[in-house]
């Protein structure tokens, strides 16, 4: 894969591996604690999930190490690199969650052994078909729901911390917000609950003005279309000016309009140097936002692909003309569970 | 108007013309069965009626003493009597009032207004009263109620002034009852008592139908006293009792016989008292003596 | 705390925004009319009948907030993800709960307050009518203290209602729950006390015993804080029961929003 400079490995250890591994039980495990966990405020530091970085002797580069408490529960490995000119603002380290029906006990696997870390600065898309754990992923990282096993880091605090929702402004997949409300009411929550300071009106009306809302201010979000409620979400999120963005399929049940208004502003946004997360499944946005683009298939990771390097990519002979080059390998991904060809061509790979 | 509207008036307004047919075969049927039942509620045991009224037992008692109040309006807008039976119904749904609001003082007076006057089931009402003065221990009513059902029914003077001295005792117990034992031996019968009973009732009673009721009695109960004085006083006169209440306007003690509101005869009896033959009951085949 | 607060005025102005006051004030004018106007239906009782009406009235004004609107405040709000809007703010699962709950208490207290005045406007009516003769027992204090214990009481029951939506995942089902803890509340007392004397011939068995002593210890007991029949009859109940009432209801408020934090910040939200 890429190998450029400054690149950042993360290992997942499990306690088993450290104990019986003992060159890395360094202190660093320590010092690197997440400081808001519960368990670590009582004093059991070996019962905490911890993210350390420790420095390669042999070159410059970083190795995140990713301590979990729970035995066997990991995998090993090198698993995604990361621009290491700058911190993660997001990571997830083999994350897995697997939901039970609530009678028959039985278990549908929802994410399996998720690795992957954004940078600041970075805009990140998610991809997959419906029912891959796109949206699965990113509400375990607002921490609505939470992981089986793995450990998510936002911002370097565990998810679900208030702290952490400071910066991060989320748009729910079909957003839903209260019917009886005006978008008004929304945004004066928002104020309320974000702390922010500076006359909220003047606010109010500059993000109203952005998403092209302005005449609708005083109408109850049940009389809104779907895309009106959309673009009225992400004023929402946007209040504060959050530094990282969360969003799941901003771009659904949009008019081409507005699509267009909605990219205009996540572009906005990246140009201003916020992170942005999102996932989606209309590709042609992705391709147009995305610094980094991951496939997923059934909860699992399948690839992370640059739109350059998808320049790159050859298509296979039988699939349609005019077909892009993200989405033959989406559809090959989807198709088979694994790339067919393998995205760079022959003369570059290793 | 296109055919589509048109045909949904079609159907609405036979719809509607259908249900509203209905309505009064429907209430007759419904009045029929009810006839037959004073309410369904009587078969449920009290406990029961008044763990199931959840916190609503005052309404569920209100709904209860209007249904009722309805049952025996309609058998006394029909003349009818009621038959033992019906009676019997009457005092459960009474006994279930109670028990769901035992403060609740309208059932009380309908039992000693009804039961009592109309269908001589004293002791039951009796037993009621008793339980109204233990949940209303301000209330001089009850033991009053109690006190006058001793003299004027049991002609128990003993028991009776025991009643009436507990009445007495209570804060609200107006001023002319303290003294009414006094009055009691002044007039020395349980006419007079009857009549301020009924008095009292009337004053404390504010529905139209109800004082309407009890003032067709009093009224008939101040013919009595007036012919009893008359009785009296050709007694102590002429030395012997008169032969009927004719003698009384013959001999000059009465300018004219007061009639009846329930259309009885008066008949005058050994003792001196005065009987009528209408029993101050409605009958059913009598034609009721207008009052108004 | 201001975040709490902040849950609590959007939760406040989504319920008013549900027309519920509109409903309220028709219903007042309703109950109003039907208390002056049947109350003449009867004999002597007149306040006694009023007085039941307006405080069955302002009962059932305050059970429609934990009956409906704490289920489509809170189930529904799960159900739909309404909630993730208020979750995704910086707002920890705890401020949610008390914000919302906070929230249905404002527009409790707003209900009955509105059924309190109409109620007074209805007694004070009848009383014009029907003369001062049958309002001798008339006692306002009484009142008072019944209205307010039936708040308290609504309230409690509202924290249960609560509770059930945290652990429960369906709005049906925690209105089918709501129904149940309603009947059970008001309905142990009476089951212990009958039990305590039970007529003769009548064999309890220890289980039986065992069990409602139980159910009278962990669901709320509503039917203590139904003061309307002795407010009606103009009777107060004393101070060491309202003191008792006061330390129960808000113990057993406090104790089961405690409980559904406890459960809440423990769930997976989908």
């Amino acid at each position: 894969m890429n190998m450029e400079s400054g690149v950042d490995m993360v290992a997942i250890i499990s306690r088993r591996h450290l104990l019986t591994k003992p060159r890395l039980l360094t202190f660093l495990v320590m010092i690197q604690m997440l400081p808001q966990h519960p368990l670590a405020i009582l004093g059991l530091p070996w019962a905490v999930p911890a993210v350390m970085l420790v420095p390669d002797p042999f070159n410059d580069q970083q190795h995140i190490y990713v301590f979990h408490p729970l035995p066997d529960s990991l995998g090993e490995g090198v698993f995604f690199e990361a621009d290491m000119n700058s911190q993660p603002v997001i990571s997830f380290a083999g994350v897995g969650k697997a939901f039970q029906h609530d009678l028959t006990r039985k278990k549908a696997v929802a994410l399996h052994n998720l690795t992957f870390a954004v940078s600041a600065g970075e805009a990140f898309g998610i991809i997959g078909p419906n029912g891959a754990g796109k949206s699965t992923a990113l509400k375990i990282l607002m921490g609505f729901s939470r992981a089986d096993r793995g450990v998510v880091t936002v911002g370097g605090q565990g998810p679900g911390h208030a702290l952490g929702h400071q910066m991060i402004g989320y748009l729910p997949e079909n957003p839903c917000l209260y019917e009886n409300l005006t978008i008004t009411d929304h945004l004066r929550f928002a104020a309320r609950t974000t702390g922010f300071s500076g006359p909220v009106a003047p606010r109010i009306k500059e993000l109203l003005a952005l998403v092209g809302l302005s005449g609708e201010a005083r109408l109850p979000i049940r009389r809104f279309s779907k895309g009106m409620t959309q673009r009225a979400a992400l004023a929402y999120a946007l209040f504060h000016d959050p530094d990282l963005l969360v969003l799941d399929e901003p771009m659904s049940g949009l008019d081409p309009l507005g699509r267009q208004m909605v990219v205009d502003i996540i572009r906005q946004c990246h140009a201003r140097g916020k992170t942005i997360l999102f996932c989606s499944h209309i590709l042609t946005d992705v391709e147009r936002i995305c610094d980094r683009i991951a496939i997923m298939n059934r909860g699992e990771l399948q690839s992370i692909t640059t739109p350059k390097e998808l320049n790159n990519y050859v298509i296979a002979p039988e699939l349609p003309p005019g077909t892009t080059p993200l989405e033959a390998c989406f559809l090959e991904i989807v198709r088979d569970g694994k790339p067919a060809h393998r995205p760079y061509p022959a003369g570059e790979a290793a | 108007m296109n055919k589509s509207t048109l045909l949904t008036l079609a159907v609405f307004i036979l719809a509607t013309t259908a249900y509203a047919l209905t309505i009064p075969g429907l209430s007759q049927v419904r009045q029929e069965r009810r006839a037959e039942q004073i309410s369904y509620f009587v078969e449920v045991p009290p406990q029961l009626a008044k763990v199931g009224s959840l916190e609503f037992k005052g309404i569920v008692a209100d709904y209860l003493m209007l249904e009722a109040m309805t049952f025996m309006g309609e058998r006394i807008g029909q003349n009818r009597d009621l038959s033992a039976e019906e009676w019997q119904h009457l005092h459960r749904l009474l006994v279930k009032i109670t028990s769901i609001d035992p403060a609740f003082w309208d059932p009380y007076v309908l039992a000693e207004t009804m039961l009592v006057w109309q269908a001589g089931m004293m002791d039951e009402a009796n037993e009621l009263l008793l339980n109204a003065a233990r949940h209303r221990p301000w209330d001089y009513r009850p033991f009053y109620f109690l006190g006058f059902n001793s003299f004027y029914f049991k002609k128990d003077v003993v028991g009776g002034a025991k009643y009436l001295r507990q009445a007495a005792r209570k804060a609200n117990c107006p001023d002319y009852l303290k003294s009414l034992a006094a009055r009691l031996s002044l007039y020395g019968n349980e006419t007079a008592l009857g009549i301020l009973f009924l008095e009292d009732l009337i004053r404390e009673t504010s529905q139209e139908e109800s004082r309407a009721y009890l003032a067709k009695r009093l009224e008939a109960l101040r013919a009595i006293h007036i012919l009893e004085k008359a009785v009296a006083e050709y007694g102590k006169t002429l030395q012997k009792k008169p032969a009927g209440v004719t003698d009384l306007v013959k001999q000059g003690f009465l300018e004219e016989i007061p009639p009846d509101p329930y259309g009885g005869d008066w008949v005058i009896m050994d003792n001196g008292r005065i009987y009528t033959t209408s029993e101050l009951v409605e009958k059913k085949h009598r034609r009721p003596a207008q009052k108004k | 705390m201001k975040k709490t607060l902040a849950v609590a005025i959007i939760s406040f102005q989504e319920g008013l925004r549900q027309r519920v006051l509109y409903g309220i004030l028709i219903f007042a004018l309703f109950m109003m009319s039907a208390a002056v106007l049947l109350s003449g239906l009867f004999m002597r009782d007149i306040a006694k009948i009023t007085i039941d009406f307006c405080l069955a009235a302002i009962s059932i004004g305050g059970l429609l907030v934990p009956f409906f609107l704490a289920v489509n405040q809170l189930a529904r709000d799960i159900e739909r993800r309404t909630i993730f809007t208020l979750l995704c703010r910086a707002i920890s699962r705890r401020q949610y709960i008390l914000g919302k709950f906070s929230g249905l208490a404002l527009l409790t207290v707003t209900i009955v307050a509105i059924l309190s005045l109409s109620a007074a406007l209805a007694i004070w009516t009848s009383n014009v009518i029907y003369g001062d003769y049958f309002f001798q027992n008339l006692n306002i204090q009484a009142l008072a203290v019944a209205v307010g214990m039936s708040l308290l009481g609504v309230l409690m029951f509202t924290a249960v209602v609560v509770l059930w939506s945290c652990i429960t995942t369906s709005s049906f089902l925690v209105t089918l729950l709501a129904i149940a803890t309603y009947l059970i509340g008001h309905t142990t007392e009476d089951l212990v006390r009958f039990m305590a004397s039970p007529p003769p011939g009548v064999e309890i068995s220890p289980m039986v015993q065992h069990s409602v002593t139980a159910a009278l210890y962990i669901f709320p007991n509503l039917a203590a804080f139904d003061l309307k029949l002795a407010a009606a009859h103009g009777l107060m109940i004393s101070g060491g029961e309202i003191l008792f009432l006061l330390t129960y209801g808000i113990g057993y408020t406090v104790a089961a929003l405690c409980l559904a934090i406890f459960f809440f910040q423990r769930r997976d939200l989908t």
